[in-house]
Parts: structure tokens; sequence; C-alpha cells
């Protein structure tokens, strides 16, 4: 057989991540795995094709946003960002950005690069600063657009969890809308969550939020003030909690990559940790009620669950992706 | 091992790919007889796209220059042409290999630069293709929507694009844009 050169082998790698990104059929895909199996270069050439990709995509999120990072946007970049075309030259105005766009040779897809949308992956948490000096934390699995105009700055939660230290600025509201849910600032600092059959939930850490659902006729617009949170049901009227401090920070301990519980059982424990990870754990219907206390790290249900087993003697079984809880055997009724 | 590369590209794109330049310009130093830097380039990340955990890996460029080492110490086994040098060369490989200071790493900003260079090296269309599937995310079929064209037409473009970052990434190591090597074949579509 002729050993091909790596170029040739390049070159087949790109076809096939082409045609693997459109969707393969079964018998494709299996030719694609035997092509893989075949030569270990043809592996690594096309892990090296993904990860040059996969460079594109992290760059092109933060890209346009770390260049404007150096380089502080004009006054006008709001307006320009209304007239979409003309935004690239508000951003790479800078000189330092100038540079680099300088670089870069011709700036034709600048546009493309400055779309506003930011999101994580599963255990993954990020920090933006906006352009207008505010702050988003997105955690695990989480989407943001935003949508900056003169007279207001309008953010909309796709999914997920986000936490906003918004700038002060009376004159230009602050707006985020998840779900059927508003939710208007001053200065403040809030989160809002928003995940799959559960209600939404608004937390204020310092200053003031309104929170209203225009569709939803039961629910009256309220009011939130520090260490509160909002619960939005659907169809329901939106209920207050007033939360300590310490609540309030526990709620936030994903920022530092940790999952804090108090008093929560089991099943809740196993719901948290599957929004940050593939591997699943398994409560079973005879322990789920227990319940767990402790701050743990959220990429690692593996060891969260071992402490549980420890603590409260249960038997864990730990698999690739999937982690049981159970009563241990022998501990009697 | 059933690989799931985009998680897998992620990280490589993170750990692997900012340290390719200085993989490369150790490659080409120990200089071993009838090895490609290319293909000792695809077999490491061949081994550690399959290794069972990537985050195990702690320091991603000591981890991947041992691993360049093994691979050319298996090539020499293999075809029994030891060169005189190479056992000196291949320690020299090995020893400082710290893990990379600052300046040795592509910086994100680099990055933003070293991407933003490659994007302008490719035909205006191909560079299209690419960012509205990759970094906007939208669909083939909205994307050949968009630009016009057919499903087809958009696939070529992909594999155009991606043949040519992996040609251009990394060859020549990272001062090679200071050098101005007239290598700009492409048309410049600025």
């Amino acid at each position: 057989m002729v050993r091909r050169t790596f170029s040739q082998i390049e070159r087949i790698a790109a076809e096939w991540v082409a045609r693997r990104d459109g969707g393969l059929s079964k018998e494709t895909e299996s030719a694609f795995r035997e092509w893989l199996a075949a030569d270990p270069r043809h592996l690594g050439a096309y892990a090296r094709a993904e990860a040059l990709l996969a460079q594109l995509e992290r760059v092109g999120a933060a890209g346009a946003d770390a260049l404007r990072a150096g380089a502080p946007p004009p006054a006008s970049s709001s307006l320009a960002a209304r007239l979409g075309m003309t935004r690239r030259r508000a951003i790479w105005g800078g000189s330092s950005a100038a540079g680099l766009a300088a670089a870069a040779g011709g700036l034709v897809w600048l546009p493309l690069l400055t779309r506003e949308s930011y999101s994580t992956a599963l255990g993954e948490t990020r920090e933006v600063v906006l352009s207008d000096g505010s702050l988003l934390t997105l955690n695990t699995g989480s989407k943001v657009l935003i949508h900056y105009s003169k007279e207001e700055r309008r953010i909309v939660l796709m999914a997920g969890e986000a936490l906003f230290d918004v700038a002060k600025n009376r004159q230009r509201p602050f707006l985020v809308t998840a779900g059927d849910t508003q939710i208007r600032a001053l200065g403040t600092s809030f989160t809002v969550k928003l995940l799959p059959q559960e209600p939404i939930r608004v937390l204020v850490r310092e200053g003031h939020v309104e929170v209203k659902r225009p569709q939803v006729p039961e629910a009256a617009p309220v009011e939130l003030s520090a260490n509160t949170i909002a619960v939005a049901p659907a169809q329901a009227p939106i209920s207050i909690e007033k939360l300590t401090s310490a609540q309030v920070k526990r709620d936030l301990a994903w920022r530092e990559g940790r999952i804090a519980f108090d008093n929560e059982t089991l099943a809740q424990a196993a719901r948290a940790f599957s929004r940050y990870s593939d591997i699943r754990i398994l409560v079973s219907a005879d322990v789920e009620n227990q319940t767990v206390t402790g701050l743990y790290v959220t990429n690692d249900p593996v060891g969260f669950a071992k402490a549980a087993a420890l603590s409260l003697g249960l038997r864990a079984e730990i698999e690739r992706h999937e982690i049981r809880l159970s009563k241990a055997e022998g501990a009697g009724q | 091992m059933e690989i799931d590369f985009q998680d897998r590209g992620r990280w490589l794109a993170r750990n692997l790919l900012p340290h390719e330049p200085v993989l490369r310009a150790r490659l080409r130093r120990m200089n071993v007889y009838g090895l490609e830097v290319d293909d000792v380039i695809q077999e490491v990340y061949a081994r550690i796209v399959s290794q069972p955990v990537l985050d195990a890996i702690q320091y991603p460029l000591q981890y991947a220059i041992r691993t360049a080492t093994a691979i050319a110490i298996d090539h020499m086994r293999h075809t029994r042409v030891v060169p005189i040098n190479a056992v000196g060369s291949l320690e020299q490989l090995e020893i400082s290999a710290p893990e990379a200071s600052p300046e040795q790493q592509l910086e994100f900003r680099e990055e933003i630069a070293a991407v933003n260079r490659l994007l302008a090296q490719l035909p205006q269309r191909t560079r299209e293709v690419l960012l509205l599937r990759r970094v906007e995310g939208i669909s083939q079929r909205e994307t050949a929507a968009r630009l016009g064209i057919s499903v087809k037409t958009v696939e070529k473009h992909m594999a155009q694009g991606v043949a040519a970052l992996m040609a251009l990434f990394g060859r020549g190591g990272k001062s090679a844009h200071r050098t101005s090597t007239p290598h700009n074949d492409i048309e410049d579509h600025g």
C-alpha cells in the first residue's frame, strides 16, 4: 500500500469534516470510522481539523469582545450597533485594535465576528465584560443574546443561568427577558435562571429590579430588593421569598465552580449535578429523600457521590456515564 | 472507542493547538532522519485524542513533547536508522520541557490575530461559509440559503476552508508573518 503524505491525509480529513458537518448516513458514518481506523495519522489529522474549527468558534465567540477590551469603544458604538454593517468601524476604532485589524488583512468578515451572543458548554462558566461595562457571568449550558441600543440595554436569556452585574446608567435601562418574564434593572446585581421544566427564577443580590410577565394576567409585576428571590411558575402569580446573604452566596457558588447544598434531598442534588456534566447520578427511590449539606465541585459528580455515600452510609456504583446511589447491602431496615 | 470529536476538538483547541508552534520547532530541531514533522504532529493528535480522559493531562505541552518523543523513538526502532546525534537530540527535546512560558504559548489575543490572519487568506465565500456554520452556528441549509448557493457547494467550501486552515496553521512557526515571505498566492479579498 502506498503511504499517503500528511497533506493528502489532511485533504481527506477536511472532506470528512465537511461531509459529517451536514450529517452522515449510517453507511457513510461507518466508512468514516473505517477510514479513521486505517492509520493513526488519519485520526490525528481529523482531530486537528476539529480543533481548528473549535478554535475558530472560540475566537469567533470571544474575539470581538476581547479586542474591544483592549480598545474601549467610542461613544458612537451603540448607534453603530443599530446600523449593523458600520459597527465594525466603531469596534476597531481604537489604536491597538486597529493594529490587529491591519494584521488581519481584509476585514470583510468582521460584521460576522461582532455578533453578540454568548454561550457556555456543559460544565463551563464564563465571564464577559459587555460594552457598557456591565459584567455578565454565564453558568453551565447557558446562552444569551445581547441587543444594545442607544435607549436601552436588552438581553435575552435563551437558556441556563446568568448573573448580571449591571453598570449604572439611568438613561439606559437594563432589560432582561427570559421566557415570558421581563426583568428591568438600573445599577444592580442579579441572576436569572431558565431551566427546562422549572419556573423562572430571579435572584437579586444588590439594588432593585422589577419583574413582570405581560402575557400572564394572573401575575402582577413585583419589585425585588437585595437578597430576594422571585419564582415565576407558568400561568401563576410570581412568588417572592426573602433570603439570607449566606443563602444568596450559596446560590452563586457556581461562579467558583462550586455547587452548594443545604439540606437538599439526594434527588435534588442529582438534578443539580446533571446541569454540569453528562454523568448521571441515579438515586434509588428508598434513599432519594435523604439530605446532603456541603460544598462540592460542579464538574466532579463522582466526588460528590463518594462523599454522599460515605456520609450517609450508601452504596455508590460508579460507571463511566452513570453513578448509582442506593441503600448499602446489609444496612438493615 | 467512540470519540466525541466536537467535545475533544474544544479541548485540543484550548490545550494543544496553541502549543503546536513550539512543538513543531522542537521537532524540527530534533531532525530525525526520515521523520516528517507533520507526520509526527498528526500522530501526536491521534494519541492524545484517544486518551480516555483528556482532563487528566495537566501539562499539555509537556505531554505533547513526551508523546512526540515516543513517536520518534518508535520510528527509529521501526526503521533501524538511528542517526548519530539522535539520542542526544531526543534528550534535548525532553530536557527543559517545563510548561510553556507565557511567551512560548500563543496568547489568546495572539490567537485571535492568528485566526484573523488565517481567515484573511481564504477566498471570501469559503470564509463566509466557515463563519456562518461555525461562528454563527446556523445550519448548512440556512447557510446555503443566505449565500444563495447549494448545500453541496456549502459542503465544498467547508472542505476547502478546513483544508486551508490545516495547511496554514502552525507551518513556518508563529513568526512567519513577520518575516514577510511572499506566500500571498491567494488574492486578498479585503
